[in-house]
């Protein structure tokens, strides 16, 4: 008997697929012949969907099928799909922001402290539009020298920034604006570590603001 | 000999004793008595520094009262600073116990008014104790900022006899606030008092809920185990804000929540009406029926992120119904509220199962794997609708969320 990797025993319930014009029972248990279920879905009159689903999910994660119905397995793979479609939408709107942001000022961090209860940053920002900026709001990810994650902070900066200006901003940062990580990020004190940063929203003193808006 | 209030029930109301005969120092740092800036007399109270570099710990004066039935405090401050917040420095007014620990917390600001302003608080709720009336400012010794608070004409009136104190505490030595800071890090995190912003509010009962019809109960699942009393009012530091007493259970009619869950499913909760007079203004009622029921879903979970308020943002899908969704949120529980309503160790123990089972939340929505199935357990919550990713069609959540278990696709979590 073929398989698809992993030892084959044939599942006592059978998949009652034949040709397409015969009805789908899908709540049989797939058992360990998933190549033959696989085959038996193809030729059944399940939605195309449904057979994409099921076909993805057998391709990628055979080893996670066994036990499950076929209905099981079309939902999970379908949750998965939307899933990664609203990650991707995310990391697009993520990008679409940065790129947003990124014509209207450039911001980096060039040094930092730590002080007793801050994490103190020393930011450049450049203003690159006409219009003044009156204050951003921004957030950093402090990671460890192995890039791992120690924690994320939130705050704003008010600041006024004129047209087309350079200025040179030092924002403590309270470690209680880590939450819960706030201990982590104490304990990396004087240890080497990278902060990203990423200017979520500009406001300008004309009223007008740019950016996310929560 | 200096006049007391007219009620008797405080001394040296206006500072005129140009001493600390009735008032003491009760900071790290010491206040003083000064003909600076008076609002009446030659005499007021001073903390603080009116320029940079910025006190470094807590400068004030207190003086041990008795609180008079229906009893009304009242108050004049000039206050100044740089500061923009309350995150390092502030002007505060408590009422605080023989060890230092703040009973009530009258405001914490970062004002810099410069003028007298009247502040009035009615105290009738402490008739009868003996508290430490304490008015100062707190500073991190920053070099470019400052800070400064002037107190003068204190009053503390009654409208009837005062009760018999119930408690004598200690007088000696004067109690000092518990000083925030130390001169190194601490492991655990600096707690801060919360912010209040705008106008000052008044220390005033807690209204009492209107009773909530009782459920059937379901026979099912456990009750969720509600704790007892509230946690410390002043901690936290500040996260949210659109409803956000709602969504850490820090609310007036948190004891109306119905805690025997609901089994139900995410089709059924999507298809709730919302209310008719939503508002997601609206911080201190609950929409009933939904959020005052306590829920169990189990669910598919699609991904999740962490949020600026600090929430952990979970998408679930109907198990069924994969394109159905709505959003589930545990709170950080080191957030104000979230950490006064006692709740605190639910949404740790949420995040942390998360966190075990697949890292650090991460900044930008994220899929998880294939296949994670759990049984998700919370408070029913409607939010506004603001292109949340997933969000259900009604703005309907879990939120917060209580309790998370595994039930497939999670190995060992």
């Amino acid at each position: 008997m073929r398989g698809t990797g992993a030892a084959l025993v044939f599942g006592a319930a059978l998949v009652a697929i034949g040709a397409c014009a015969r009805p789908y029972v899908d709540n049989e248990t797939v058992g360990q012949d998933l190549e033959r279920v696989a085959r038996d879905v193809r030729g059944s009159d399940l939605s195309a969907g449904d057979k994409d689903a099921f076909a993805a999910a057998a391709a990628l994660r055979p080893a996670t099928l066994a036990g499950k119905t076929i209905r099981q397995i079309i939902n999970e793979q379908k949750t998965y799909e939307l899933g990664l479609r609203l990650a991707a939408q995310a990391h697009a709107a993520d990008a679409k922001h940065r790129l947003q942001i990124a014509r209207i000022m450039d911001v980096g961090i060039t040094s930092y402290r730590d002080r007793e209860r801050a994490l103190e940053l020393t930011l450049r920002v450049r203003n690159k539009t006409p219009k003044t900026i009156r204050r951003f709001d921004t957030g950093i990810i402090v990671s460890d020298a192995a890039h791992t994650r120690i924690g994320l902070a939130e705050f704003a900066i008010d600041r006024t920034i004129p047209p087309h200006a350079m200025v040179e901003i030092v924002a403590p940062v309270a470690y209680v604006r880590f939450g819960e990580d706030a201990g982590r990020v104490v304990l990396a004190a004087g240890k080497p570590k990278t902060i990203e940063l990423d200017v979520k929203e500009i406001k300008f003193t004309d009223g007008t603001d740019a950016g996310y808006d929560d | 000999m200096h006049p007391a209030d007219q009620n008797g029930n405080l001394a040296d109301p206006g500072f005129e004793s140009g001493g600390f005969t009735y008032w003491s120092q009760c900071g790290t740092v010491n206040a003083k008595i000064t003909t600076t800036r008076p609002h009446t007399g030659r005499y007021s109270e001073y903390s603080g520094t009116s320029r940079a570099p910025e006190l470094n710990g807590d400068s004030g004066v207190c003086q041990l009262v008795t609180i008079p039935t229906s009893g009304v405090l009242s108050f004049w401050v000039y206050q100044g600073t740089s500061e923009t917040n309350t995150t390092y420095a502030w002007q505060e007014a408590d009422f605080l116990d023989a060890s230092g620990s703040v009973v009530a917390n009258f405001y914490t600001t970062a004002n810099n008014t410069r003028a007298w302003v009247q502040q009035t608080f009615d105290v009738s709720a402490y008739a009868g104790q003996s508290l430490y009336l304490y008015f100062g400012v707190h500073g991190n010794g920053y070099s470019r900022t400052y800070i400064f608070q002037y107190v003068d004409d204190v009053s503390l009136v009654g409208g009837g006899p005062t009760p018999t104190p119930t408690a004598t505490p200690t007088v000696t030595p004067v109690p000092t606030p518990t000083p925030t800071g130390s001169s190194k890090p601490t492991p655990s995190p600096v707690p801060t008092r919360t912010p209040t912003p705008g106008p000052t509010p008044t220390p005033t009962k807690v209204p009492t809920p209107t009773p909530a019809p009782t459920a059937t109960p379901s026979g099912g699942p456990t009750p969720i185990q509600t704790p007892q009393g509230q946690g410390n009012q002043n901690c936290g530091t500040s996260c949210g804000v659109e409803r956000w007493h709602i969504k850490t259970l820090d609310d007036a009619f948190v004891k109306t929540i119905n805690w025997t869950p609901t089994l139900t499913t995410v089709n059924f909760m999507i298809a709730q009406p919302v209310p008719q007079n939503f508002s997601s203004g609206n911080d201190t009622t609950r929409y009933a029926p939904v959020e005052i029921t306590s829920y169990r879903i189990r669910a598919t979970i699609v991904g999740w992120k962490t949020e600026s308020d600090h929430d952990f943002h979970l998408v679930i899908a109907d198990l069924n119904n994969p394109s159905n969704t709505m959003i589930v949120e545990p709170p950080d529980a080191t957030c104000s509220d979230a950490c006064a309503s006692n709740f605190g160790n639910y949404y740790t123990s949420v995040r942390a199962k998360m966190t075990n089972c697949f890292g650090p939340a991460p900044s930008s929505f994220t899929n998880l794997p294939a296949g994670v199935v759990a049984d998700l357990t919370g408070v029913g919550f409607f939010d506004a609708l603001h292109g949340q990713t997933g969000v259900a069609p009604n703005g309907i959540e879990l939120h917060p969320l209580l309790s998370i278990s595994f039930v497939s696709g999670a190995p060992g979590c």
